[in-house]
């Protein structure tokens, strides 16, 4: 019974997906059984047989029953497997695409880094979109920026940066705001690019969005390095350091774009004290 | 035994009969989505489990390998025996899934070979082996806890492959 109650607890966030609406569909229509259904689903533990049995069930009622093809689809991916989990989402991407494509983009590269089919899906969700393109799963990124950061990944540096510089803008003109790592992923496309006085100012901007963020200090020192400000590079790599306990980037699933990890820190903080 | 009880009895065992017929009907599911089942030909019989009936994703109690996972593509890029680029037909995504037990020691490895369109493919055998037996050296596991009790957890780690070569490490 204890083992139980854990799992329930440690599985519980997963009850609250798929809360929604099936007054929508008209009563006692397949859809709107399928959307109660779902909900039943949903009040099981996330990949379970129960839940994935009620969503079979739910898709099995109502196969344009979108939502129920998406939440079969989240277990494979979240465990690794990405052909099941390819089959299930491109179901319910072909029912609603406009809600489901760019979750399906965001997936493939946040999990599988599967930059090609990701900017594909982009493009495509970009063609039936206009303006703002929604957020990754998460919440943390407008999907404009990871489109962006596809680009870069294939190495078209100024489209990336064009790109990102959009998502920033369209945050700020329609009420979003910008992103919290949006200003870092400019300063490193720039610095990429080798332009450390542009990359040294977004980095700069990205400081009041999230101060104790280690990963700034640490890409900020960079720039004092290319610029050869050791002194300036070295504090900057303490400060990332010192930070990075308490405030490092910490995803549960992912490794994330540009993350840094203490070890990054401390090589560059070495290197210095090296070459000194 | 008297009459009523004697039915008491019969209607006793033919509720539990229905009800395990009922409980036995084959699922095509497993309990959970991703269990990997003991396979005697390929696991070792000695690997310790502190649960066998909870092993849980890592994602839920935080299971790492050293620096948060910054250690992983280091240490993997430093066991892998084979020189990059050698076949360079190869492109796709190979995806290595085991456990993590509570002690931090591995097994119940798993392959999964997907070519770019994320369909079943088979990779040259010497890739797929170099790969593995890079991830089975792995040892600096930190043990993922609920409430301070540490778990046997799932983790799974994704190599990105192109013309040969691998192009990224992701847990």
């Amino acid at each position: 019974m204890r083992n139980i109650l854990i799992l329930f607890v440690l599985l519980g966030f997963q009850f609250l997906d798929a809360q929604r609406n099936c007054n929508m569909y008209p009563e006692g229509s397949p859809c709107r059984e399928a959307c109660e259904t779902g909900s039943l689903a949903s009040r099981y533990p996330q990949g379970s047989r129960k839940n994935m049995e009620l969503y079979t069930k739910a898709a099995q009622k109502c196969p344009s029953f979108a939502p129920a093809w998406e939440q079969l689809s989240v277990p494979y991916l979240k465990r690794g497997d990405y052909l099941n989990w390819k089959l299930m989402i491109d179901k319910a991407v072909a029912l609603d695409p406009m809600n489901i494509l760019g979750y399906r983009a965001a997936c493939s590269y946040e999990f599988i880094h599967d930059v090609v089919s990701a900017l594909n899906d982009f493009e495509r969700l970009d063609s039936l979109k206009s303006g703002h393109l929604g957020y990754n799963p998460n919440g943390d990124y407008n999907l404009r920026i990871m489109k962006g950061l596809c680009y870069r990944d294939l190495g078209k540096l100024d489209k990336a940066i064009e790109e990102i510089r959009l998502a920033i803008e369209e945050g700020m003109k329609e009420g979003g705001g910008v992103g919290t790592y949006d200003y870092l992923h400019l300063g490193v496309s720039y610095l990429m690019k080798k332009d450390v006085d542009s990359a040294f100012q977004y980095f700069t901007l990205q400081i009041p969005l999230y101060k104790n963020f280690p990963d700034t200090y640490y890409y900020l020192g960079l720039c004092y390095k290319a610029k050869n400000q050791m002194d300036l590079a070295k504090s900057n790599f303490e400060k990332a350091k010192a930070l990075y306990p308490k405030n490092h980037r910490k995803d549960p699933y992912v490794h994330m774009p540009d993350q840094v990890y203490l070890s990054d820190i401390e090589e560059e903080l070495s290197s210095l004290n090296t070459s000194n | 035994m008297n009459r009523n009880y004697r039915i008491q009895f019969i209607l006793f065992f033919s509720i539990i009969a229905i009800a395990s017929c009922k409980t036995s009907e084959k699922s095509s599911f497993p309990e959970k989505i991703g269990d990997i089942d003991f396979d005697p030909l390929v696991d070792r019989k000695d690997f310790y489990l502190c649960d066998p009936s909870q092993i849980v994703q890592y994602y839920n109690i935080g299971t790492t390998y050293s620096d948060e996972h910054g250690g992983l593509e280091n240490d993997i890029l430093k066991n892998l025996q084979m020189k990059q680029g050698k076949n360079k037909s190869e492109s796709g995504f190979i995806t290595i899934r085991f456990v993590v037990n509570c002690k931090g020691e591995t097994d119940r490895f798993r392959v999964y070979e997907l070519d770019q369109s994320l369909q079943k493919k088979k990779f040259e055998t010497e890739l797929v082996n170099s790969i593995l037996t890079a991830v089975k050296k792995l040892d600096k596991w930190k043990v993922g806890a609920n409430k301070n009790e540490i778990m046997d957890s799932y983790f799974r780690i994704t190599f990105k492959i192109v013309n040969g070569e691998i192009k990224s490490i992701r847990p």
